[in-house]
């Protein structure tokens, strides 16, 4: 009886460490994408009803908060009114010089967006990802740059026909080229396990000062230019000293999201030739 | 016919963790029904169900997950089997093994998850995984097993009328 255990447990232990094997070089990919299909719908129903309750639960507790936070927003929506006419003004300059120069780039307004819902958290919790109802019948590809009208999300890094993995911008393993938008000091924001952003790898000589907006740099090409990433709280030297760090906190609330939009069209600069080209020589 | 039972309440725990869960997080961690309902299986009923159960509970939570699938299973597997050797079957009225099993098991659980995403190439600082993720999860199953132990308690009670329980 006991050896008959010990047997069934070395069995499936050997069956689960194949099927992560299989997993993690991409082996099972048609099967987890059909079988996610129902999961994914199940679960995006769920999402709903829980997004619902919750959003019912927090308004409730918080009315009167909420009161006063819409006047501060209201007044601050009447500075940002006339902020924006300031740089309408300036938006226009910049496309005419832009097209008397011949100077192309890939510009917010030739971003084609896929709108799409919220269904789920990495359940791990050491993972800082979520799971979207778009897929490749959308036009969701790897590696395309999620966002919100607050900033950039994260990137795709798993999908399926239906369906897509979004890592966040909060998880360790994220890294995106940065610059701060007044000094244009240059960096590389990395998520925290804790949920904030580290602008890393500053250079000692730049200025980075907080309130600062940071954005999207557009090296290495893991995203567009100028998607906002969050703003300065505060700078300090790296331990090492040899360079500055920043913390960043987001505008967008990664715990509450509920609707993104993937970047259908943005293309990465293909740079794999050049690569070859080095190793080769 | 038991361990087929266990395949829907699974499905939906899954689920409830990938949806409902995360909205009680207190730092990185929150409850895991899948885990709770697995370990409260595996203190009631035979070993080899239980595992079952682990395969089938870890395939579903892996498949809403970044980890690789079989991830969550052989995690699952590992603390049925472990449990099941200390303590084997107890009683359903124990509210004191479960508990502790449950703590325990998530420390083991999430080492197990941490170790297979950095075999992947998923690193996770684990000193910090473990006290930002771990210590909270802990203590959620910890609390929650109670009530869902005496749950199971009953259904396998509906299961297996007959069997003799040894507390």
């Amino acid at each position: 009886m006991r050896a008959g255990r010990v047997f069934s447990f070395i069995l499936t232990m050997i069956a689960m460490l194949l099927l992560i094997f299989l997993s993690s070089r991409g082996l099972l990919g048609p099967l987890e994408g059909v079988v996610s299909v129902p999961l994914s719908f199940v679960q995006g129903v769920v999402s709903g009803i829980t997004h619902t309750i919750s959003d019912g639960l927090d308004d409730l507790s918080n009315f009167r908060r909420l009161e006063k936070r819409n006047q501060d927003l209201e007044e601050a929506y009447a500075i940002a009114q006339s902020q924006l006419a300031e740089y309408r003004e300036k938006a226009l300059l910049y496309d005419d010089l832009a097209s008397l120069l011949d100077y192309d780039r890939f510009e917010p307004e030739d971003r084609e967006f896929v709108t799409c819902d919220v269904i789920g958290l990495d359940n791990t919790g050491f993972v800082r990802a979520i799971q979207i109802n778009c897929g490749r019948r959308d036009g969701v590809e790897l590696n395309d740059p999620v966002v919100t009208e607050l900033g950039m999300v994260g990137r795709v890094t798993k999908v399926s026909a239906t369906g897509a993995e979004v890592l966040l911008l909060t998880d360790p393993n994220s890294q995106v080229s940065a610059r701060a938008q007044s000094t244009r000091a240059e960096g590389v924001v990395v998520g925290q396990l804790s949920g904030d952003l580290l602008m890393s790898y500053i250079s000692v000589d730049d200025e980075v000062r907080e309130g600062d907006f940071v954005v999207t740099s557009g090296l290495g090409q893991t995203a567009p230019a100028d998607l906002i990433l969050g703003r300065v709280l505060s700078v300090s030297l790296a331990q090492s000293e040899l360079y500055q760090e920043a913390r960043v906190r987001s505008l967008v609330e990664f715990d509450r999201l509920e609707v993104v939009q993937v970047i259908t069209n943005f293309e990465p600069v293909d740079l794999s030739v050049f690569e070859d080209q080095t190793e080769q020589q | 016919m038991a361990g087929y039972i266990g395949i829907p309440i699974l499905m939906i725990a899954a689920v409830l963790n990938a949806t409902v869960m995360p909205e009680f997080r207190i730092g990185g961690g929150a409850p895991d029904l899948v885990l709770i309902l697995v370990v409260s299986w595996a203190l009631l009923a035979d070993v080899r169900e239980a595992m079952l159960w682990s395969v089938v509970g870890g395939v579903l939570q892996d498949w809403l997950s970044v980890a690789p699938l079989g991830t969550s299973a052989l995690g699952l597997v590992i603390v049925v089997f472990a449990a099941d050797a200390v303590f084997g079957q107890i009683s359903r009225n124990n509210i004191i093994v479960p508990p502790l099993v449950a703590a325990a098991g998530t420390v083991v659980y999430h080492l197990i998850i941490l170790s297979v995403l950095w075999v992947v190439g998923i690193n996770v600082p684990i000193d910090r995984g473990l006290s930002y993720v771990t210590i909270p999860a802990m203590f959620y199953n910890a609390l929650l097993i109670i009530p869902v132990f005496r749950l199971m308690g009953r259904v396998s009670l509906w299961l297996h009328p007959r069997r003799t329980r040894v507390g």
